[in-house]
């Protein structure tokens, strides 16, 4: 079942890669971008040893189960709340980035706000699905655009517009210490494992996680390549030109033989794809955050029908979300992205640790019980 | 023998198992058989009368004519009895008697999931037929036939047919704990069921298998499937199943690997194009024309230029003559059955093209959307992907082709979140072991 | 009754989404689709653009000569505002989706296009792999021009810079992208294709090439040069390299390999460039290389090395870069200051051009 657990890495990965990250590294792209993307993953595994193993040892158990064994129930509370907000936040800005993307590039009169409706809608339905049928979800979409991902790639490589003295010429700041900001962005590629915060809960007892070290090797091959081809083809400076870059580079490539001629489309059907995708696991788990502060909660990790509190509460997660996008304009998304990056970022390094010293303490209390 | 066939066999519900004692004489006969299997005439024939008439020494016909055999080895038995053998305790002698009877010569030819080298018949709608072809495909001791009478006032007979040893129990209690909510007066064909077993109200897809054909049956029971056969209907019902039994034909096992595979991909294709097209039409049309290239915009826009009316409505009037068109062939006496589709198809196509109120490109379209929904192998299925280009349209309508995408998507969270008995209805298994669990554990892996 | 609430929650939305959109939905007949696009200096001073569309007439009949279209024309402040008024011209919504050429006029070019260029790029419905060039003598009277075996509207000029049809060796292609990126990009500057009108068929020409500082056109490079510069940076682009002359010899380049360092020197910094190419004759007196294989490979050699040194010094004397020295330079060693020193440095550059010419062979005669 390793590979759900990769799912849950590479959709992160893949889904803000084109999009937030990109904006924050390209604008420090002489200013340590690069040791960024080289420090990252190094971080990033080593997070990501530490969390896996320290989820192994609470088999089938989400957060909210794990700090219950150990803190009082307001503790619990508090914490969970603020985890569902933090990853509510992050899917907010992703839905509402790509009804933006949406409405540029596939239906430029269109209303925002009724494409945006629409989008949250259908996450909502998604969300609002037992666990498992999220999982499938994300196999299936990951299945069909992996594909597709590498076609783009193999594309935007191959482009005759390649210059690769713009590449050498980035890459040669190696040296320049990169701000909070560029590595939090870096970073967040490689946090797609706190996903097993909920998604734990479905993972056989007998689970054991393999392959660990491949993990942040891809996730860091496809970042390099989402940072260094842009500024193949568009050049060191113009490169920061672009609102949404990777579109504006999708853009740039002609299939000839194609039966449409646009590598744009085939990009935003990705983009669109993964979005969505990436919302719905995302609200998922704030649901399951959520759902986890009422008293009687009952974790049922397929249930048949979902029950009323979860449309309760995505109904309010969807006011919430349109409230911030009426609210904010393009710019403050910008500001308010940076500062959440970097709190985000703390978060997950906090999390993670905090469940690696909880496994441990544990472990200890049944060689205690074992030993008395 | 009878107690120790109790032991060997699992309980079938169409296994006879007589005990006779003649009135007069005290002599006890031991008859066992497999109802479906034999011919019921030779056994009264051969067996029950002579024994009630005695007017023979009884012991004497079995062991003078040759269609007895004595049978020496207990291990033979289920083989016998699975053969069509009936088996007979008398005297502390069994013999077997061979009453076998195929019913294939009473059988109609399937119609509905047509083959070229599969079995050509279908299911009887006399039960005891079909339960006949059944036992002579899948012949197996741990064949188990239950019986039980759904409707109330009908009370028709109902056989649930499984594998044991095979079956999923948590599966099979879903079956039965559902078979027996099932309140209706009149049950009167297989279709009815299905409806009333197909998990909740507004399912978007089927999640159970209606079939004629004994070969997909025979292949549904050997992978630990469930078979309801109602009395009545020649099609029985295969569960649970999955989104990709709807997509595979009985054909894929007998022909050339190869084009098999090939074909399973074009049935995708199919699946994708028969409910995505309209839609698309309608958001290129409407919302991206930059989507082809200038070449092809420019024949599009020529060939739309002669129409009055917006993209969508011309998809609806066509989509709706189509529907027409098919809905009439089935309604329409067999006699006069290929007018409406000379009428609808020929002389209105062509002509209402050239009344420019639809588009030439809408006319292929039109046809490219229904050839490919006849692609798909199970009439159930391929009528429920039939309704999906539908909600597409009404997506494509108001937001183009982003509308399109997220109507895809709602499918496929809808076909992820179906489970059919139990069993997870659409998702790519990869290697699914028992040794390595599942996720979320209460899959049937 | 939960499940019913559900769904009229759903479909309002949807309902409200309807009304509000105001829709997009606008059919395909209902819009012009700009086939070409022209962005010439305006007459009038207060209205410094000419701006002229093509729009393409959709015909039942597609066949050679059977294109239509439908010019417009008009001066305005600025771009967006002329296309925003030229809307009020045309009885159909005007599309750009299709948009693959857009012309600069020459004059137009010798002042400045990077706010024109910048117009594109910042209009999501044009392409970035839509064309630019620059009609020559503006660009009004090249995109009026109605070629006559056209099929489709406007495809000509398309077919000219898409790669899937003619390749010339005297074509640049400039991609929108690539001009832009030329432009902000420090060591590397543009270039636009010149194209202009054969008048006695209504066809266009586009042999020669406009090299540009920053923002506007500095020279524009002869035939035989263009095809030259084409050969030099064709080796990622193009499959065709065209062929040159060395009497009596006529050469087709099959194949060219081109590497070039840059050696730092206070004094003279030095571009060393080997080409390696693999030629077959085209004209030539029967046996003559057979004759002297040798010499005539080195006279090949000599020649084409001394065109190129001919060519890149004069690239170099107009101050512009279209090669890429300067990005190569950046690239190699570290220079901080880069719009202040390599001008300097630039113009200070030698070239050591070497050539090596593989033959293939001399056709099918001797």
């Amino acid at each position: 079942m390793n590979r759900y657990v990769s799912y849950h890495y590479f959709i992160n990965t893949f889904s803000n890669i084109m999009l937030l990250v990109p904006y924050h590294l390209t604008v420090a792209r002489f200013d340590g971008a690069v040791l960024a993307i080289l420090l990252s993953p190094v971080i990033g595994g080593i997070l990501l040893y530490m969390f896996t193993s320290g989820m192994q040892v609470f088999p089938e158990k989400g957060f909210p189960e794990i700090f219950s064994l150990f803190y009082p129930k307001w503790l619990v509370r508090i914490l969970m709340t603020f985890k569902a907000l933090m990853i509510g936040t992050s899917t907010a800005i992703v839905v509402t980035s790509y009804a933006v993307i949406i409405t540029r590039f596939l239906n430029p009169e269109g209303n925002q706000y009724a494409i945006m409706a629409v989008l949250m809608l259908v996450c909502a339905f998604g969300a609002t699905r037992s666990t498992v049928t999220v999982n499938f979800i994300l196999e299936i979409i990951l299945i069909l655009n992996i594909p597709l991902i590498g076609f783009i790639i193999y594309k935007s490589i191959h482009t005759p517009l390649m210059s690769w003295d713009a590449i050498i010429i980035v890459a040669k700041h190696f040296y320049q210490l990169p701000s909070l900001l560029v590595f939090a962005s870096a970073m967040f590629i490689f946090t797609g494992f706190m996903n097993l915060a909920i998604f734990n809960r479905v993972l056989p007892p007998n689970f054991r996680f393999k392959h660990r070290w491949a993990f942040p090797l891809v996730a860091f091959l496809v970042l390099v390549v989402t940072f260094f081809v842009p500024i193949g083809i568009h050049g060191t400076e113009a490169v920061v030109h672009y609102v949404f870059l990777w579109s504006a580079t999708a853009d740039s490539l002609k299939m000839m033989y194609g039966f449409i001629e646009r590598m744009l489309l085939i990009f935003l059907l990705v983009i669109i794809n993964l979005s969505l995708t990436y919302t719905v696991v995302g609200w998922h788990i704030v649901l399951e955050f959520f759902k986890s502060l009422f008293p009687n909660n009952k974790v049922d990790s397929d249930e048949a029908k979902p029950p009323l509190k979860s449309y309760v509460i995505m109904a309010g997660m969807l006011a919430a979300t349109f409230l911030l996008m009426f609210s904010i304009n393009e710019l403050t998304v910008v500001f308010l992205g940076a500062v959440f990056l970097i709190i985000r970022m703390c978060s997950e390094v906090t999390f993670t640790i905090w469940v690696y010293v909880l496994s441990k303490k544990k472990v200890r209390r049944y060689e205690k019980k074992a030993n008395a | 023998m009878l107690d120790r066939l109790k032991i060997i066999l699992s309980p079938a519900e169409d296994l006879i198992q007589n005990e006779i004692q003649h009135p007069i004489t005290g002599q006890k006969l031991e008859l066992a058989y497999f109802l479906p299997l034999i011919d019921e005439q030779k056994i009264h024939a051969f067996i029950t009368v002579p024994f009630s008439k005695n007017e023979y020494p009884f012991m004497n016909l079995l062991k003078s004519n040759p269609n007895f055999t004595k049978v020496t080895d207990p291990a033979t038995w289920t083989d016998l009895l699975l053969r069509g053998q009936a088996l007979i305790e008398f005297q502390d002698q069994i013999f077997s008697f061979d009453a076998m009877k195929f019913s294939y010569t009473d059988l109609s030819e399937a119609k509905l999931e047509t083959s070229i080298l599969g079995p050509q018949n279908s299911l009887s709608e006399d039960p005891i037929i079909s339960l006949n072809i059944i036992r002579n495909a899948y012949v197996s001791p741990e064949l188990v036939i239950d019986k039980m009478n759904v409707g109330n006032l009908s009370r028709t007979g109902l056989y649930i047919i499984y594998d044991q040893r095979k079956v999923n129990k948590h599966t099979l209690d879903l079956v039965m704990n559902k078979l027996a909510s099932v309140h209706l007066d009149l049950i009167q064909s297989t279709g009815q069921l299905e409806r009333l077993l197909n998990g909740k109200k507004y399912q978007l897809f089927p999640t159970l298998l209606i079939t004629e054909r004994i070969d997909r049956i025979g292949r549904a029971l050997s992978f630990g499937k469930v078979v309801l056969v109602l009395k009545g209907s020649q099609y029985a019902i295969i569960l649970p199943v999955t989104f990709f039994d709807f997509m595979h034909a009985v054909e894929d096992h007998y022909e050339s690997i190869w084009m098999t595979k090939l074909l399973i991909f074009l049935r995708y294709v199919a699946l994708f194009i028969t409910s995505t097209l309209p839609g698309l039409y309608v958001a290129i049309l409407s919302y991206n024309p930059e989507v082809f290239r200038l070449q092809l915009t420019f024949s599009l826009v020529a060939s739309r230029s002669i129409v009055p009316y917006p993209s969508f409505i011309e998809v609806i009037i066509m989509l709706l003559m189509i529907e027409m068109l098919l809905e009439s062939s089935i309604r329409i006496p067999k006699l006069i059955g290929s007018t409406s589709t000379t009428v609808g198809g020929l002389i209105l196509g062509s002509a209402i093209q050239q009344a420019g109120l639809v588009s030439s490109v809408m006319i292929i379209v039109t046809s490219l959307v229904a050839i490919s929904n006849f692609v798909l192998p199970i009439h159930t299925m391929s009528l429920a992907i039939r309704f999906l280009k539908y909600p597409i349209i009404v997506f494509a309508i108001f937001f183009g082709l982003a509308g399109v995408f997220l109507g895809l998507f709602v499918y496929i969270i809808s076909l992820c979140s179906t489970r059919s008995f139990g069993e997870y209805y659409f998702r790519y298994r990869g290697d699914v072991s028992t040794k390595k669990g599942d996720i979320g554990g209460t899959g049937t892996a | 009754m939960k499940r019913r609430l559900m769904l009229s929650f759903v479909a309002s939305i949807l309902l409200a989404g309807a009304l509000l959109s105001g829709c997009g939905f606008k059919d395909i007949d209902k819009r012009y689709f700009v086939v070409g696009m022209g962005i010439d200096k305006g007459e009038n001073e207060e209205k410094p653009y000419r701006i002229t569309l093509k729009l393409g007439v959709p015909s039942v009949q597609i066949d050679a000569g059977k294109s239509k279209t439908q010019v417009e024309t008009i001066e305005a402040v600025s771009i967006a505002e002329g296309v925003r008024m030229l809307k009020s011209h045309v009885d159909k919504e005007i599309d750009f989706g299709h948009c693959k050429t857009i012309l600069l006029g020459e004059s137009f070019a010798q002042d400045s296009i990077v706010e024109a260029v910048t117009w594109m790029s910042r209009r999501r419905d044009i392409q970035n792999i839509a064309a630019i060039g620059i009609g020559s003598p503006n660009a009004e009277d090249v995109i009026r021009v109605q070629p006559d075996v056209e099929r489709f509207p406007g495809n000509t000029l398309n077919l000219f810079f898409s790669e899937d049809a003619t390749e010339s060796s005297f074509t640049f292609i400039e991609l929108l992208t690539d001009l832009t990126r030329r432009i902000y990009e420090k060591g590397l500057d543009p270039y636009l294709p010149v194209i202009t009108v054969q008048s006695e068929d209504n066809t266009y020409v586009i042999n020669r090439v406009a090299l540009l500082n920053k923002e506007k056109v500095v020279t524009v490079l002869e035939p035989k040069e263009t095809q030259l510069l084409s050969q030099l940076t064709a080796h990622t682009t193009h499959s065709q390299f065209g062929s040159y002359r060395s009497d009596p010899f006529v050469i087709s380049v099959n194949g060219i390999k081109i590497h070039y360092k840059i050696k730092k020197s206070d004094t003279a910094p030095k571009v060393e460039m080997k080409i390696k190419q693999s030629v077959t004759f085209e004209e030539m007196p029967i046996n003559s290389y057979y004759s002297n294989p040798e010499g005539t490979v080195a006279q090949l050699e000599q020649a084409y090395t001394e065109d190129v040194l001919k060519l890149l010094q004069k690239i170099q004397k107009a101050g512009v870069d279209p090669y890429g020295f300067g990005l190569r330079y950046r690239a190699r060693f570290h220079l901080p200051n880069f719009d202040e020193e390599w001008p300097d440095i630039y113009s200070r550059m030698e070239f050591d051009v070497k050539t090596k010419v593989e033959v293939r062979g001399t056709g099918l005669l001797r």
